[in-house]
């Protein structure tokens, strides 16, 4: 089961993801947490420290995507992955921002 | 060479090693085709009285419609009826829930602390403990 959260930035969406995760946690559910925003803040809200937040390694960092489609078991991903977070959740990084860079 | 990754192919690839995922999206409207959804699924779609997170917030209910997710609208920083009559108005036809605005959510947030750990028994994070368990009996 998954439950997705979504709204325009600023409203308060991962406060919300994140007290879900949590209270689900606590409540004996096995919670695997998803960051899929360009602005990744989730660890944060999951109670995670900033500096164990800056070094959580998104997934797309280490991995090719054609690879990925083919090579990585699910399990696979969340050992290599996953992040421990407050409460037994496991947290995922999708994507590190994207900086545009002088050319 | 880094290469993003999309929401879809991560969900797709660990969903089944996961007995539960919350996933917070990307800000905004995206596209849920290529989603893989199944009926148990739940979209939770975060609004405020405000027109521009309204605006957003129809059209993510809206399209979770089309592919056939079930929806939960989350009104945050309702402080009136008015409030929340506009939210009500704006996604009618979906279940509302509102979320008192708790002024120590907002501290939370503020020194990068999470909710539940500052603010357990605020009348923001019991509402959503709530919310949690209405997502979870289906």
């Amino acid at each position: 089961m998954k439950i997705l959260v979504a709204g325009k930035g600023g409203v308060g969406k991962t406060v919300v993801a994140a007290t879900l995760a949590r209270v689900l946690a606590r409540a004996g559910h096995q919670i695997v947490a998803v960051d899929a925003d360009a602005n990744p803040t989730l660890a944060i809200a999951l109670g995670l420290t900033p500096d164990v937040a800056e070094s959580i390694v998104p997934v797309s960092d280490r991995i090719d995507k054609q690879i990925f489609e083919h090579e990585h078991s699910s399990e696979g991903i969340l050992a290599t992955f996953g992040e421990d977070a407050p409460d037994g959740i496991r947290l995922l990084v999708a994507n590190r921002l994207q900086v545009d860079t002088p050319g | 060479m880094c290469s993003t990754l999309s929401p879809q192919q991560l969900l797709g690839k660990v969903e089944s090693a996961s007995e539960l995922m919350v996933c917070d999206l990307e800000a905004g409207v995206t596209t849920l085709d290529r989603f893989p959804f199944s009926p148990t699924d739940r979209m939770v779609v975060v609004v405020d009285p405000t027109v521009n997170a309204l605006e957003v917030g129809r059209r993510v209910a809206q399209l979770a419609g089309e592919v056939g997710v079930r929806v939960l609208v989350v009104a945050n920083r309702v402080e009136s009826r008015e409030d929340r009559a506009v939210v009500e108005a704006e996604l009618a036809g979906h279940e509302v829930v509102v979320v008192p605005d708790d002024p120590a959510i907002r501290l939370a947030d503020r020194d990068g602390r999470a909710a539940l750990d500052v603010a357990a028994d605020g009348p923001g994070v019991r509402a959503l403990a709530a919310l949690a368990g209405r997502l979870t009996e289906g």
